[in-house]
């Protein structure tokens, strides 16, 4: 069931279109990426979905309901980019505050998604002194207080190190798992799109692609095979020739279509195999293929 | 909305620099007065007897009016702060409407003003009460309070206004310095408003300030008023009055307390409509070109 139906949603400042007609359809329990570089709208857009700014013209609605209602808000969480916790106040007055200016709240829920994320010892220091990944922790528990339907996470891994982000998405999936929770995050990094269930590619305020993880990678990201050799006429020889392969000086590269043909082109190839390396496809690739340049 | 008010106030006074020099910048006249004007302004004055005793309470009047624009400026810049750093965003995700983040800052505002208002009353009271041995008003604490109340809501209004106007954290020292500067002069603190040129005079009645010193005088001098003046005839308190600014005649009307009291009202509303009309085109603009 689609639980955010957005059509023809534009943007604009002066001239300039900071988005530019974009459709999207979220379904209830999904993990969405919006990825893209630096500049490419996705924050505009999350600006738009979260009705802090309003829409040059488009449609955004959740069950009928509009950005600016506040039913809608109060069905959305979000984790802006920067923090927007209080520095003076300590991690309890910041969520326990926050926490008062919901109606019906459930306090339980709270305390578990503080014990959750690992703050409940750090409660009473002040919001100013911790780390970037607690705060991170204490940002995403702010935007969970009144157990939104629908969470949206602007660059959430930002400067964060690998265990904060495990942590995080250990959380984040036991919520989903446990409440159909659903999720909107946007970023720059690759291996969270990958985590994703499905994934907007924005560059330029426009959707250049929207799939999910595995049919972008099937359609735009190959595996790689490069393997070194001391006779690269013979080993070129073997290669399928529906297989792109570039060769130069004793290394050949081809870009394998699936595992079976690639251990079966091995086992042919192997007495002039000196050292292999295989790369699967990943979403840099992805982004190569549709913008032609690399991810920032 | 108690929470945010819980919010705002302890963010205020988590900023110990802030609250010091909220009280502080204020309390400068009061020191000023007593460096420099002090000796000169009871000469002038020697005429009227217990000529100290008077001006003491009258320095507190115009000190405290300063006292509360100034403290409920460093109130009502969180907002700008807040809206700066994208708070005011998080705190509009909540179930709290617009006008009840608002009325959060208003509220937490004038609570801040009054109490600083106290603290200067009391600080600059006792030390008269040693120095020069004049007796604190106890007996007006309900009307120097109500007063207190009443002109922190017209200057939190003001700075509402005045502040909505802007979006830069690094305006605000600006604005804050040149309010806190301007402010001692259209409250008549450390001259009275007869010995200014007309010009000034008038300019000065443009703004709540000289009303809002006025109130307070009438309230902190009333005993000491009284004692001085009994053996002179009326129309030597009347003129002594108008020529402290105790009194304040706008044009050839001598303007009662309630006169006055319906004046700084007046400002209220004018403020508060300013405020409102500020707000829609504020909501047209972000309509049009939002960021």
């Amino acid at each position: 069931m689609a639980l955010l139906q957005v059509s023809d949603l534009t943007q604009r400042y002066g001239s300039k279109i900071a988005v530019n007609h974009i459709n999207l359809t979220i379904e209830t329990g999904q993990l969405v990426a919006f990825l893209g570089p630096n500049g490419a709208g996705k924050s505009t857009t999350i600006n738009m979905l979260t009705g802090i700014t309003r829409p040059k013209s488009g449609t955004i609605s959740m069950d009928g309901l509009k950005p600016s209602n506040h039913e809608y808000r109060h069905q959305i969480g979000v984790v802006f980019q920067d923090s927007v916790l209080d520095r003076d106040l300590t991690v309890k007055q910041n969520l326990m505050w926050r926490a008062g200016m919901y109606k019906n709240v459930d306090y339980d829920f709270i305390n578990r998604l503080m014990q959750a994320f690992d703050i409940t010892s750090i409660a009473k220091q002040k919001y100013g002194s911790l780390s970037g990944g607690q705060r991170r922790r204490v940002d995403i528990t702010r935007a969970l207080l009144h157990k939104p339907r629908l969470l949206f996470l602007d660059e959430p891994s930002t400067g964060l190190d690998i265990q904060t982000r495990n942590k995080i998405w250990a959380v984040l999936n036991q919520l989903r798992a446990e409440y159909q929770l659903t999720i909107i995050l946007t970023t720059h990094y690759l291996e969270e799109a990958n985590i994703a269930d499905y994934v907007y590619v924005i560059d330029h305020g426009e959707i250049i692609a929207n799939a999910t993880v595995d049919d972008l990678k099937a359609k735009y990201a190959k595996d790689v095979l490069t393997i070194t050799t001391g006779d690269v006429a013979k080993v070129k020889a073997l290669v399928n020739k529906d297989w792109p392969t570039t060769a130069e000086a004793n290394k050949v590269k081809i870009m394998v279509p699936d595992v079976n043909a690639t251990i079966q082109f091995l086992n042919a190839a192997q007495p002039f195999i000196q050292e292999m390396e295989l790369k699967r496809g990943d979403m840099n690739d992805i982004f190569v293929a549709l913008t032609g340049k690399e991810i920032r | 909305m108690i929470n945010l008010i819980k919010r705002n106030l302890s963010i205020y006074f988590a900023n110990r620099s802030v609250v010091f020099f909220s009280v502080f910048a204020a309390l400068i006249s009061f020191v000023l007065y007593l460096l420099f004007l002090k000796n000169s302004m009871q000469q002038g004055w020697r005429a009227v007897p217990g000529a100290g005793k008077l001006l003491d309470p009258w320095l507190i009047g115009g000190t405290l009016s300063v006292t509360g624009l100034t403290s409920i400026g460093a109130a009502i810049s969180q907002m700008v702060i807040d809206r700066e750093q994208h708070r005011l965003n998080d705190l509009e995700m909540t179930d709290l409407s617009t006008l009840q983040i608002q009325t959060g800052y208003l509220v937490g505002a004038v609570l801040i003003g009054t109490l600083n208002q106290i603290i200067a009353f009391l600080i600059m009271s006792f030390y008269f009460q040693i120095a020069d041995g004049v007796s604190i008003a106890w007996d007006q604490s309900a009307a120097i309070l109500g007063i207190a109340v009443f002109s922190s809501l017209v200057w939190t209004a003001l700075n509402l206004l005045i502040y909505s106007f802007i979006n830069r954290q690094q305006s605000v020292s600006t604005i804050s310095s040149i309010i806190g500067t301007v402010s001692g002069f259209m409250a008549g603190v450390y001259v009275p408003i007869s010995t200014m040129p007309s010009v000034a005079q008038t300019i000065m009645k443009f703004t709540p300030a000289p009303y809002v010193s006025a109130a307070f005088r009438d309230v902190v001098m009333k005993q000491q008023l009284h004692d001085s003046f009994k053996h002179l005839p009326t129309s030597e308190l009347k003129s002594f009055r108008l020529a402290l600014g105790i009194d304040l005649k706008v044009g050839s009307t001598q303007l009662t307390m309630t006169d006055i009291f319906l004046v700084l009202g007046g400002f209220l509303l004018i403020f508060i409509v300013l405020l409102l009309l500020a707000n829609y085109l504020r909501t047209k603009e972000v309509a049009g070109h939002a960021r």
